[in-house]
């Protein structure tokens, strides 16, 4: 990676919506992997991610920002550390309606996270709207592991959600670069 | 409970208004209960260290006097000395020392407890919040006799319940469409043996505090330091706090150090209104830690844009994906 690039990281637990999220950024059609999906015990929906996602957006004047998503499926866990290398912050989606939201939520969660050094932003989909509930008991989940990334309400469907997700990275990032020029 | 008079002499607006809410905040915390008066008609007076025509001439009378003087000040050799910008705690303290030398001296006259006497209404007062904001502080902090029972604030659109015990606000869904969208004249909590009913919805603490906070709290409560070092513990949830740049910025500084306001603002550019009422809201939400001593450093360049690694490049990702600059 060139120093006039970064990039962003998208995982979570299949069907969450990284491809729809990465494809929602993209300056091209997002690269995909995907494959039939054969595990619709986990997701129902005909395709799955194999090995990644890839979209990049072009910054004008030079530059530009490299986008991965992690493959969904846990079976592919082997590729993860080598996607978060150098990346400048992660963005978890989660399934708010998904039977195992809250092992989803260590699994993904606690394999990034790397003690609050990497930037994340958590984005919970498919909760109605007035649900303050779900993303409660998740802050309090996390916050019991002393984990205490921005948790947002969701729907990757709809770019401004996207957006805030992506503002919400870039404000931790801002700030992690003072840090680094302080010390 | 005896009433005793504190008259005001030579103080700063802001420093009154803030002694007045803090007087407030105190209501049956002291042996005495305090109301505000002129000086005239005052048992204890508090006169600014300044020597004008004025502090000289009330200081010849036989009243009781609390001296304020600033932190760039000498200390006064008087007996009754209060540091400005000063804590509710250490005003009730200096407060208790000198009722009791009144308490020695014989009786003081019972007065007729007059509880608008020593509270001004929300609008004169620069830094002082409204009753309700008053209220919601002591029942956070733990004042409530009774934490799993329910509190009651009347307002012109229907009741607003607070159930301490989970930290939830209930009233209907037309009152909390009002209370997000325009000015409501909430009463202070009061505790009731009503129920919550079933029509009414469920809204956390944050969510109220930040509604509420836009015409209840926009200068900084009178119980924090103002020159003090704020840490956020948490990001808050942004159910209802508006999904700005500078609001995510907020966070995101906040929560990685201990800042002064002064600090933030060089930062975030966030207007000192806006940042005040974020305080507010978080800290009534328990979601603030504070800091007395400041001795956090901000880092020089950082405040200046597009410097450090992905500097310029968050810049221009930004305005490529439309966000605002
Ligand atoms: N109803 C609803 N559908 C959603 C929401 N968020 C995402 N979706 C849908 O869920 C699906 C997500 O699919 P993908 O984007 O392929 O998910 P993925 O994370 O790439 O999944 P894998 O590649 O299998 O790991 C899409 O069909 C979205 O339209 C939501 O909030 N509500
Ligand atoms: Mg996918």
């Amino acid at each position: 990676m060139t120093n006039d690039e970064f990039k962003i990281l998208f995982t979570g637990p299949m069907g969450a919506g990284k491809t729809t999220a990465i494809t929602a950024l993209s300056d091209q059609e997002c690269v995909s992997t995907d494959v039939v999906n054969t595990d619709i015990d986990q997701c129902d929906k005909e395709m799955t991610t194999a090995a990644l996602d890839y979209g990049y957006i072009n910054i004008p004047g030079g530059g530009g920002v490299r986008l991965y998503g992690t493959p969904g499926q846990e079976r592919f866990r082997f590729m993860w550390p080598i996607l978060a290398n150098n990346a400048a912050g992660v963005i978890v989606l989660l399934n708010g309606e998904h039977p195992d939201l809250d092992s989803h939520l260590s699994v993904f969660v606690d394999a990034f996270w790397e003690q609050g050094a990497m930037p994340m932003v958590i984005g919970v989909g498919r909760l109605a709207s007035e649900d303050f509930e779900v993303i409660e008991r998740i802050t309090d989940t996390l916050l019991e592991r002393h984990i205490s990334p921005p948790i947002f309400s969701v729907d990757v469907r709809e770019k401004d959600d996207v957006l805030l997700l992506v503002e919400a990275l870039l404000c931790q990032i801002e700030v992690n670069e003072m840090g680094m020029m302080q010390a | 409970m005896k009433n005793q008079r504190l008259g005001f002499v030579g103080l700063g607006d802001d420093t009154a208004s803030a002694c007045l809410s803090m007087l407030k905040i105190m209501d049956g915390r002291s042996e005495v209960s305090w109301s505000h008066s002129d000086p005239d008609s005052a048992d204890v007076l508090m006169i600014s260290c300044d020597q004008t025509d004025e502090t000289q001439r009330w200081a010849r009378s036989d009243k009781p006097r609390i001296v304020v003087y600033d932190s760039n000040q000498k200390k006064p050799a008087s007996p009754f000395v209060l540091q400005h910008p000063f804590r509710v705690m250490q005003l009730l303290s200096v407060l208790d020392e000198v009722a009791g030398t009144l308490a020695l001296e014989g009786p003081s006259v019972p007065q007729p407890h007059s509880p608008s006497q020593g509270v001004v209404s929300s609008s004169t007062v620069s830094n002082s919040v409204s009753p309700f904001w008053l209220s919601l502080h002591e029942v956070v902090n733990g004042s409530v006799s009774n934490p799993a029972g329910l509190l009651v604030s009347s307002s012109p659109h229907g009741l607003l319940y607070f159930k301490p015990a989970s930290q939830r606000f209930y009233a209907s869904k037309a009152l909390f469409r009002q209370l997000a969208a325009a000015s409501v004249e909430l009463g202070p909590l009061t505790p009731t043996t009503e129920v919550v009913s079933d029509e009414m919805v469920a809204c956390p603490l944050f969510s109220l505090c930040w509604m509420v906070s836009r015409y209840s709290a926009t200068h900084l409560a009178p119980w924090m330091n103002p020159e003090g070092a704020f840490h956020l513990k948490r990001w808050p949830s942004f159910g209802t706090l508006e999904k700005s740049r500078t609001h995510l910025s907020l966070c995101a500084l906040m929560t990685k150090r201990p800042l002064t306001r002064e600090q933030v603002q060089q930062v975030s550019h966030c207007s000192e209104e806006e940042l005040d009422r974020f305080i507010n809201a978080c800290e009534m939400s328990d979601l603030m830690v504070f800091e007395e001593a400041v001795q956090v450093s901000l880092p020089q360049a950082s405040a200046e844009e597009g410097k450090g690694r992905f500097g310029g490049l968050i810049k221009g990702l930004r305005s490529r994906l439309g966000l605002s600059a």
